[in-house]
């Protein structure tokens, strides 16, 4: 109830002060993605498919002076059908609240209750500490970034100018987490006998909390952060075996999170670094299939070639500490349906590997007086021998439009979890256009 | 009363006392004096970037906010854009440092992030415009080796007269983060305004970049604010206007609106 009555008391406050003061944008923009190659680790989920969207959204703020602000970016997006999709979502129109918060600044310190987007990290695409930042798959957008959900929560900040070259900054969040959950694309799968639509179920507290603490100099600047909550992401998890049938699905669990983040300035190069350990564990549910414990690192850099190039690399691992391999097992032993539940668990969520580390490379030119973006970045993942590449076109020749045209290509070896894509091909177009 | 208005006070005195012993013979006075005043501890506007190139026009708004740093030499600067609506709340925060050290924060809305931005060379282009990072800056004449070549006719107005100084970097450090190994400045010798500047690379016979001053608005006794600056650079063919309106000197800006955490307060 915390964050709600916070919210709705911050809320009733902003509005009975606010007067219109007619400042709006509408941003519409429309999608199209083909796929021209798809596979699936099951070989019965993809097929090869088009993908279509048209989304409306409207920034709307009201603001009655400098310290009070009120915004809310509904979003209505309609999908064309998809095989993809779950019946539910096809030739629907989905609304959506994708922003709506009241914020109140005065001086060092700012208040945020509402629907917000949190972005915990400093890294490019992979963020270990970005606890908070559940994303929305189910909408292949060119801009990836875009697929950041909002999270109903209060926000308090602080910033403190310590020294003339000096800031301290603190974000405390105490998020509703039931709206936190990251959604895949893969909508509509066949995970095991019964299961056709997904729901998630949630094995963990309502309620996430936050903390993050940080300094920031001039040439440098280092953040801790500190989580406990519901993890964003679900784990497949067993969730009910008959006589007849095992049935699979996503679940929430309690994660407890700790990480650090910092980027400098060296010579010509901008480095950023993350780091995070998170504990997974069931509030209730069988203990014996618990996750293991993750421990996640980037190191990245990246640097001007010239007037117009940018080219960024970074380094990546992810080890599972206490990954049940098999002197594992032979020290914890177990009975023989678990041991059997524990190896499909495993292979459900692709614990295939203990450990996983990769590079990312990305070059972006900037031509035509900034016009014209080109970028090509790739992915490696070492272990599970795949590789995502991308490579994208964005043109601003006229004001309040973008057009961004792109391909994307990727692949990972057997080694996947289950019903994950294996291989996915596709070009997709963007328009967007800000009135 | 607050530690700033002492501390402008201070330096509004300082510089009225400095301004009756100006000598007019050494380049290193003229230039101390030409930054006194311009040198507004607070300022808060709005501004218009145009940009005109072969192949384009282009015009951005932002909101500029700039408070003259402790060390009552160097300033903080933010921007935020208005439009077009595509960059709307892109905001850029830029910490002037000694020996070009800058540091420049960039807010991506689209991303949510705070990203400090390569600094090292900050010949690249603000925002498509004509105008580099380090043009944005303000020089400081301790930063260059300031030699007065001759007084004649100002660029704008042949009506005045101007002191003619050419600037070399002192440091290797701040020619490469500049990009220009001279510059030269015209400044009135009545009131220390700079009317032109020219701004050269390595070949110094054929200037790179000329930016024109004009529109100076009194703000206090001696204290100016320049509202429009003309860029134009030879090698890209691109020419920037940056207009400033609703200029506001006197009020007080928190320290914490030029931190990194503010650069994220989309208005």
């Amino acid at each position: 109830m915390g964050p709600f009555l916070f919210t709705a008391i911050v809320l009733v406050t902003a509005l009975a002060n606010f007067s219109y003061a007619g400042e709006y944008t509408l941003q519409t923009k429309l999608g199209h993605g083909y796929f021209y190659k798809t596979e699936s680790s099951d070989a019965s989920v993809l097929s090869s498919q088009t993908f279509a969207d048209s989304k409306f959204q409207a920034l709307y703020t009201v603001k009655k002076s400098g310290e009070f602000l009120l915004l809310l970016h509904p979003e209505v997006q309609w999908n064309w059908e998809s095989s993809y999709l779950a019946e539910s979502q096809k030739k629907v129109a989905i609304w959506k609240l994708y922003e709506g918060y009241a914020k109140y600044t005065s001086g060092d310190f700012k208040l945020i209750a509402g629907k917000s987007i949190i972005s915990w990290g400093s890294s490019d695409v992979i963020n270990p500490v970005d606890f908070f930042g559940a994303r929305d798959f189910t909408l292949l957008s060119a801009q990836t970034e875009k697929s950041r959900k909002g999270i109903v929560a209060a926000r308090y900040f602080l910033n403190q100018n310590v020294k003339s070259n000096l800031d301290f900054q603190m974000e405390a969040i105490i998020a509703f987490s039931k709206v936190q959950n990251t959604q895949l694309a893969l909508m509509k799968q066949n995970w095991g006998p019964g299961v056709n639509e997904l729901d998630h179920v949630d094995q963990a507290i309502p309620i996430s909390y936050g903390l993050k603490t940080g300094l920031v100099t001039d040439q440098w600047d280092t953040s801790i952060f500190l989580y406990y909550g519901q993890s964003k992401g679900s784990e497949l998890q067993i969730i009910n075996i008959s006589p007849s049938a095992v049935q699979i699905g996503p679940v929430h669990q309690n994660s407890k999170g700790l990480g650090v983040d910092g980027s400098f300035v060296f010579y010509k190069w901008i480095f950023r670094t993350e780091a995070s350990y998170q504990q997974f564990a069931l509030v209730k549910g069988q203990e014996n299939l618990k996750s293991p414990d993750l421990a996640e690192l980037v190191i990245g850099a990246e640097r001007p070639l010239g007037e117009h190039l940018q080219i960024q690399g970074q380094f990546f691992q992810r080890k599972q500490l206490n990954y049940p391999t098999n002197d594992f097992d032979a020290a914890n032993p177990v009975d023989t349906l678990t041991a059997n539940l524990q190896i499909y668990n495993d292979y459900a969520n692709g614990f295939i590997s203990d450990i996983e580390y990769g590079f990312t490379v990305r070059l972006t030119a900037l031509l035509f007086d900034d016009r014209l973006e080109l970028q090509n970045a790739v992915m490696t993942f070492q272990e599970a021998k795949g590789y995502f590449f991308r490579s994208s076109v964005k043109w601003t020749g006229i004001d309040n439009l973008d057009l961004t045209l792109g391909t994307t290509q990727y692949s990972v070896d057997e080694v996947t979890p289950l019903a994950a894509i294996k291989q996915m091909n596709h070009v997709f177009t963007e328009v967007s256009y800000v009135f | 009363m607050t530690k700033s208005f002492i501390r402008t006070y201070l330096l509004l005195s300082i510089f009225q006392f400095a301004f009756a012993a100006v000598d007019k013979t050494n380049a290193d006075q003229i230039l101390d004096h030409s930054q006194t005043v311009r040198r507004i501890p607070n300022t808060r506007a709005d501004a218009i970037l145009k940009t005109k190139s072969d192949r384009f026009n282009d015009e951005k708004e932002f909101t500029f906010m700039r408070k003259l740093a402790e060390d009552g030499e160097r300033f903080k600067t933010l921007t935020r854009f208005k439009k077009p609506l595509t960059i709307k709340n892109q905001a850029i925060l830029f910490l002037e440092k000694d020996n070009y050290e800058n540091s420049i924060f960039m807010y991506l809305p689209a991303y949510k992030k705070v990203r400090r931005v390569e600094s090292h060379s900050q010949s690249s282009s603000f925002m498509g415009s004509a105008f580099s990072y380090s043009d944005i800056a303000t020089p400081l004449s301790k930063d260059f080796t300031n030699t007065l070549v001759k007084s004649e006719d100002c660029p704008s107005d042949k009506s005045k007269k101007c002191f003619v100084i050419n600037s070399k970097p002192k440091t290797k450090q701040i020619k490469e983060r500049t990009n220009y190994s001279l510059q030269t400045s015209w400044i009135n010798t009545e009131n220390f305004l700079v009317d032109q500047t020219l701004l050269f690379a390595e070949d110094t016979s054929k200037f790179v970049k000329k930016i024109t001053f004009s529109d100076y608005k009194n703000v206090r006794t001696n204290l100016w604010f320049c509202q429009s600056m003309v860029i134009e650079d030879t090698k890209s063919k691109k020419t920037t206007t940056l207009l400033f309106s609703n200029l506001k000197a006197d009020q007080e800006l928190s320290n914490s609106i030029f931190s990194q955490q503010s650069l994220s307060d989309e208005k």
